[in-house]
């Protein structure tokens, strides 16, 4: 007789549809609900309960090392049998907090302890920059471990997943559990190690693939109760890698449940053919007789192109003669299409940068790379015809998930950021978590020295380098922020012609990357870097430093999204410390000159080679810009939902609810 | 959300590998739509339609249960090049035929996902229900078996011999009406009796019974021309139809559908009035025929009404949606006609107002633009007519019972909502929000917002001309009625319709007599000579007794004067010049006439006057505007509109009419107080005009006249508002 593992069996139960996002009329009354559960004041609550952990601290405190254990192996033998109640949870977090404090040195704060338990409430947790968030993951990521269904963590890169799995090791040992984490060129078995572990460390692309391959192997035994029972087959558990979805604390929650969930991730496969890649290459050598305006428009905010009539004469009789794709009309125009879009709205260093031969995106978000992830549609293929790297084959998706669907899968989903306010509107609305913000442990000091919108980059980058020059002189401490690599790396060849030592980060490296970023609060210290280059990391002042004033953060580029330049400015005055920002930005920045074409244009004629006054009416442009970029962001994530939720009306019938 | 392009759509290996078939129970049908090959698709299972295009239809052709869909759709695109689906379309229609529960596969059926979509499709039905609150759908049996094996009784009532026999009822049933029994003529003459409450339960057993055979005809001609082209035309549903709370029979016939030829669709569309117009026919010929006090008698002219003149307005009239709407869109070869063209309409906005680019055309064929305009200017105009009329109707016929019009109030909030703020809620939402409009966005808004104010502007700020009428009766402007000053009986008299003139001399009208009076005055005269002779010998005497005489002889004096002066009245003259009226004097020659009694008319028709009278909502706003601009129309009179100014207003309003012809019960506006029995006694207060022609006219006095009263200008918003008002007012008061 056969046995199946239960986690197996809870895994293929979990398949199923997550709960339906709102729609219509229920939508409305959703809205409502969460808007009065906004009332609730859940940060007096989770105060008070922190206080309440506060105040058992003298009686854990005379506990030996074995009577604190002991007492962890009880709390962890009810969370276990799911019998905990909330004062458990208390007495739990006490005993945590304790263990801690001996194993780390770090003590979590009230305010991380408050935060803690809202997360293992599935709450979604704001705190600033630098409050110690890993310590405050570790508290829920115990308690949820204690239940032996798994616990995620997930955070924004793979070098904080290690070196937060490294350095609580210790206290998770100490509590009776494993913790263990998931980096990429991880082999099958490893991963399954890791995800066997009590708590795991990964990134979100990495849970999220290794559900899709999972799916792509369990076949049809991945339809849920809708599977026949002879499709399960018994020897899955050896070839799976995760086991189910329980428990999911998400770090920078607003940058993976928002940001990046405005594309679906896809796996796809698929063979090289040849004659298609020769179209390719026709069709980029034919689009350099299309002129803009005359046989095609570009539409800059949807960022597509649209063929004129001239442009469709011109490719009809262009395409007369050839051979494979151009026979076909529809596909002709859609491989044309997609190389004028690639000529206007894709360039190497801003979207996308060329690593080793391969075309790889670059997150115009974060400036991350996302070397597993591919346009469709072609783009990629055009890309890399462009570009002269080898073609990689136009692959058919063998499995497709959204974020926002993935993330519902999970039974308890809880996330913090240190800027969630702004979304949590959306927050509430896909994934139904209510939103909790902790005030700072200590008051925040930082100043922010506004905002200065020039005319021209060119300008821009004077005032930035001068600004910089200037900052140097005084020994502070400089952390200069850019959106994409290209900006950086213009700026650092700025700074070395003036012979001002500095390091540049483009997160790529990430593990040597945070350590140059945790030395960035050394005093007379130069650090550029793309926007989230070496998150997660503190940067933590030395005593010149915070003398001098503390780090000075320089954002050179308005983000998308106020949310980002928020974060970037929260990287300074951490804890109270001394710090301050400023933001700079040109009217002819991308943002700008999609979002505010007409304004920006004006403006630009106005203030000639200087910048836009009064300040005002820069913040004001800006907004404008920052308002409905995030509006076309959100319209692009309503599209993906809207597309998760068509297939499931009309596509269940495939049985496959990826 | 229905992705289209491009040609690969990245869900496609949700599908790809499925070996999918479509379930045995759907009927697939070619039929050729303007010139287009299309094919629908019916399922008998739960009585969904709808059609595909060729390249759909080749696509499921190949999907049999033994292929895989990627390779249907590959050889599809061999074949066919770029005809063929792209993937996104290939997922849309498979899409709609699982949600229709139309595929199988060799997986497992999802029966959750099926149960879900029953909900789904029992919500939308209910939905449905709830938007055609007016006229809610309620199945009850399921008649196909009967219709089966019945069908060869029947079948050939559409057939050339049925058209035989047809025309012979049609032609046997005019005959009748015309010839024989009480004739055409009193046929139209009780059709307004037909609304009286004693008339309600006949009338609605006529219309059942009407209905009952109208719909057999759609289900009998269904199942016929089904036989015929060997796709059974099945009929599952009759059910009731709750036609503004009275329940009606219908027929679900939409196998029709699957009727190749289109004549043959128009002809089930039309079967019911067909059978309907012989059922007309025959219950005139039974009305002809019966005795007039009968039931049978009242219930064939009931029966013939219904089955001709509300047919021919509602079932055969194309802008509402009954039989005439299918038959067009049939004929048209447009099905779902009056969708499309609104979908035409939004598009021609889109497309030109706010100057989206990437509109698909919902029309096919050039041809088929103009008849979806024109289409849906004239059925919106029709609707509109149509609904208010039966609004009006139904206030007039029913103000009078509350809990009634309290539910009418609420059908038709619900249908003010349903109708009116749903899709404007929806335009307005689509505005603010749709990506469509996402470059276009600020032009949209400013057009819309343009349209709008236009629109508002037009009716609520901009006057127009108001008007309104008051119906009055002519009257001669100088006019004197002859009273009898003093009685006595008549001796003379002047013949009626003489001219008469006043003055000194003013011609005399009649001559009384009263010989008491005479004798009176002749006794008085004798005692004024004996008082005047005593008196004289007094003087003589005693000068004491002479001043005694003298008073004496004062008194009859006196009395002397007034009986001459009430002997004069015995002859009555024109007292102003004009024609002297009394048509029925010659009676009372002879007979003693009471002072007070009238006895004529002394009228100047050279110069004419219109008594007017106007309720009390109107007046204010007639005596306000001091209209100069007075047009008035004669009743039963085709001349010309003679203008006019108001003489005289009398704004003190009162409860006597100028009139009776202004009563109801002569035919006027105004409601007699029932509580004084009195003709000119009204309900309400009125209010009196004079009006006066501008040009002389030659009018008789007394005729009805209605007067076109210019009113202050006012935007039309105004204008409707107080219409309503006063509709309310004088049904909801009355």
């Amino acid at each position: 007789m056969t046995t199946i593992p239960s986690d197996l069996w809870r895994m293929l139960g979990r398949l199923e549809a997550p709960p339906p996002i709102p729609r219509g009329l229920d939508a409305f009354w959703h809205k409502g609900a969460g808007m009065v559960r906004r009332m609730v004041p859940r940060r007096h609550i989770y105060m008070r309960k922190a206080t309440a952990v506060h105040q058992l601290r003298a009686a854990v405190q005379v506990l030996t090392e074995s009577q604190l254990q002991q007492r962890l192996t009880e709390t962890a033998e009810v969370f276990g049998r799911n019998r905990d109640t909330p004062a458990d949870r208390i007495h739990a977090a006490a005993l945590i907090r304790e263990a801690a404090l001996r194993l780390t040195g770090e003590e979590p704060y009230e305010v991380q302890v408050a935060g803690a338990l809202a997360l293992f409430d599935g709450s979604l947790v704001e705190m600033a920059t630098g409050e110690g968030k890993s310590l405050t993951a570790t508290l829920p990521a115990i308690m949820a471990g204690w239940r032996r269904r798994g616990c995620h963590i997930i955070t924004v890169n793979d070098y904080l997943a290690q070196r937060d799995a490294e350095q609580f090791a210790k206290l998770y040992h100490f509590c009776g559990l494993t913790a263990d984490y998931i980096g990429e060129g991880m082999d099958g078995p490893r991963r399954r190690q890791a995800y066997a572990a009590d708590v795991t460390y990964c990134t979100n692309k990495e849970v999220c693939f290794d559900f899709l391959r999972d799916k792509l192997v369990l076949g049809p035994a991945g339809r849920g109760s809708g599977a026949m029972l002879h499709d399960i087959d018994f020897t899955l558990a050896g070839r799976l890698v995760q086991r189910g979805l329980y428990f999911a604390i998400v770090d920078e929650a607003d940058s993976i449940l928002i940001d990046e969930a405005i594309t679906p991730l896809l796996i796809s496969g698929g063979q090289v053919n040849r004659d298609e890649m020769d179209c390719f290459r026709q069709a980029i050598a034919m689009a350099e007789d299309f002129q803009p305006g005359l046989d095609y428009t570009p539409h800059a905010t949807r960022k597509q192109v649209e063929l004129t009539r001239s442009g469709h004469t011109r490719l009809a009789n262009q395409r007369q003669g050839l051979h494979g794709l151009w026979h076909s009309q529809h596909r002709s125009e859609e491989l044309l299409t997609q190389v004028l879009v690639a000529r206007h709205f894709y360039h190497p260093g801003k979207q996308y940068v060329i690593q080793n031969s391969r075309v790889v995106i670059v997150d115009e978000f974060t400036g991350r790379l996302m070397p597993d992830r591919m346009w469709h549609d072609g783009l990629h293929q055009v890309i890399q015809a462009r570009e002269n790297v080898e073609i990689q084959a136009m692959r058919e998706t063998l499995a497709r998930i959204s974020y926002q669907r993935f993330f519902r899968l999970y039974m308890h989903l809880s996330g913090m950021s240190g800027t969630l306010a702004e979304v949590q509107g959306e927050l509430w609305h896909i994934y139904q978590r209510p939103l909790v913000v902790l005030p700072t442990h200590r008051p925040c000091i930082r100043g922010h020295q506004g905002l200065r919108v020039f005319a021209t980059e060119k300008n821009k980058y004077e005032a930035v380098i001068a600004i910089i020059a200037q900052l140097h002189q005084q020994k502070r401490p400089i952390l200069v922020g850019t959106r994409s690599v290209a900006a950086s790396e213009t700026l650092s060849a700025q700074l070395t012609k003036l012979g001002l030592p500095h390091h540049v980060l483009n997160a790529v490296q990430h593990a040597r990357e945070a350590h140059i970023v945790a030395a960035a609060g050394r005093s007379g210290q130069i650090t550029v870097a793309t926007n989230m280059a070496g998150r997660g990391t503190d940067i933590r002042l030395d005593a010149a430093a915070r003398n001098a004033g503390g780090l000075y953060v320089i954002a050179a580029d308005i983000n998308d999204a106020a949310r980002i330049d928020r974060q970037l400015a929260g990287r300074a005055g951490r804890q109270g410390d001394p710090g301050e920002s400023i933001h700079f930005c040109a009217l002819d920045d991308i943002l700008l000159q999609t979002h505010t074409p007409r304004i920006a244009k004006m403006l630009a004629k106005v203030f000639r080679n200087g910048h836009v006054q009064p300040r005002w009416l820069a913040a004001w442009l800006v907004s404008v810009a920052q308002h409905r970029a995030s509006r076309s962001s959100h319209r692009q994530r309503q599209t993906v939902a809207l597309t998760d939720h068509w297939l499931e009306e009309s596509l269940s019938f495939s049985g496959n609810t990826g | 959300m229905s992705p289209v392009l491009p040609t690969f759509h990245e869900s496609w290996y949700r599908v790809a590998d499925l070996k999918l078939r479509i379930r045995s129970s759907v009927h697939i049908v070619r039929q050729r739509y303007r010139g287009q090959r299309r094919y629908v698709v019916l399922d008998q299972a739960n009585n969904a339609a709808f059609s595909l295009p060729q390249p759909g239809y080749q696509l499921l052709g190949l999907l049999d249960g033994t292929r895989t869909l990627r390779e249907a759709w590959e050889s599809c695109c061999k074949v066919l090049g770029d005809e063929a689906p792209t993937q996104g379309e290939a997922l849309d229609l498979l899409g709609q035929l699982a949600s229709n529960n139309l595929l199988e596969s060799e997986l497992p059926p999802d029966a959750a996902g099926m149960f879900e979509r029953y909900k789904k499709r029992k919500k939308r039905e209910l939905q449905n229900a709830l938007m055609n609150v007016l006229f809610p759908r309620i199945p009850i049996f399921d008649p196909d078996a009967i219709l089966e094996k019945g069908i060869f009784l029947v079948g050939w009532i559409f057939s050339w011999p049925g058209l035989v026999v047809w025309l012979a009822v049609i032609l046997a049933g005019i005959y009748t009406l015309l010839n024989r029994g009480p004739g055409l003529g009193a046929a139209l003459a009780s059709a307004s009796h037909i609304l009286r409450p004693d008339n309600w339960l006949l009338l609605y057993g006529a219309f059942v019974l009407d209905k009952l055979v109208h719909e057999s005809g759609h289900a009998i001609a269904c199942k016929k021309f089904g036989h015929q082209n060997g796709t059974s035309g099945e009929v599952h549903v009759i059910g009731l139809m709750l036609l503004v709370f009275t329940p009606v029979p219908y027929v679900d016939a939409s196998s029709a559908w699957l009727l190749k030829n289109r004549w043959q669709r128009a002809i089930v569309g039309a079967a019911g009035m067909w059978v309907e117009f012989a059922l007309a026919a025959s219950a005139a010929m039974v009305w002809a025929l019966s005795s007039p006090a009968s039931t049978l008698h009242d219930f064939a002219y009931n029966l013939m009404f219904i089955a001709s003149v509300t047919t021919v307005i509602f079932n055969a009239n194309p802008f509402l949606r009954y039989d005439g709407y299918y038959i067009l869109s049939d004929l048209l070869e447009i099905p779902n006609l009056f969708g499309r063209s609104i979908q035409y309409a939004t598009y021609l906005i889109k497309r030109y107002a706010f100057r989206l680019e990437h509109m698909v055309n919902p029309a096919d064929t050039p041809g088929q633009k103009v008849w979806l305009v024109v289409y849906l200017l004239l059925a919106g105009i029709v609707r509109v007519l149509v609904s208010s009329l039966i609004v009006l109707f139904l206030v007039r016929e029913l103000h009078n019972h509350p809990e009634i019009m309290l539910l009418l109030a609420v059908m038709a909030a619900a249908g003010i909502a349903v109708w009116l703020l749903v899709p404007l809620g929806r335009g307005v939402w689509y505005l603010l929000d749709s990506p469509e409009l996402l470059q276009h966005r600020t032009r949209a808004v400013l057009i819309s917002l343009a349209a709008v104010l236009l629109l508002a502007g037009t009716v609520g700020l901009i006057p127009l001309p108001n008007h309104c009428r008051v119906e009055g009766v002519t009257r001669a402007k100088i006019q004197r009625r002859i009273y009898v000053q003093t009685s006595g009986f008549l001796e003379s008299f002047l013949p009626s319709s003489r001219l008469v003139h006043a003055g000194k001399n003013g011609t005399v009208l009649l001559r009384l007599v009263n010989p008491s009076l005479q004798s009176k005055l002749a006794a008085l005269v004798g005692r004024w000579d004996a008082a005047k002779v005593r008196w004289r010998k007094a003087l003589d005497h005693s000068p004491a007794k002479a001043q005694i005489y003298h008073h004496e002889i004062q008194a009859i004096a006196e009395r002397l004067v007034r009986l001459r002066h009430k002997v004069s009245e015995l002859t009555i003259s024109a007292p102003v010049s004009g024609t002297w009226i009394a048509p029925s004097l010659h009676l009372h020659i002879g007979a003693y006439l009471h002072r007070g009694q009238q006895v004529g008319t002394v009228a100047n028709w050279q110069t004419m006057l219109v008594f007017g009278a106007a309720d009390q909502n109107r007046a204010g706003r007639i005596i306000r505007a001091g209209s100069h601009n007075t047009e008035i129309r004669v009743y039963g009179r085709p001349g010309p509109v003679v203008p006019a100014v108001i003489h005289r207003e009398f704004p003190a309003g009162g409860n006597t009419l100028p009139s009776a012809a202004l009563s109801y019960l002569g035919g006027g506006p105004f409601a007699p107080n029932p509580q004084r029995n009195e003709p000119l006694a009204t309900g309400t207060p009125v209010f009196l005009l004079e009006v006066q022609p501008r040009e002389p006219v030659a009018w008789l006095p007394g005729q009805r006249v209605q007067m076109r009263l210019a009113l202050p200008d006012e935007s039309l918003a105004m204008q409707l508002v107080d219409m309503l008002r006063r509709a309310l007012e004088s049904h909801g008061g009355a």
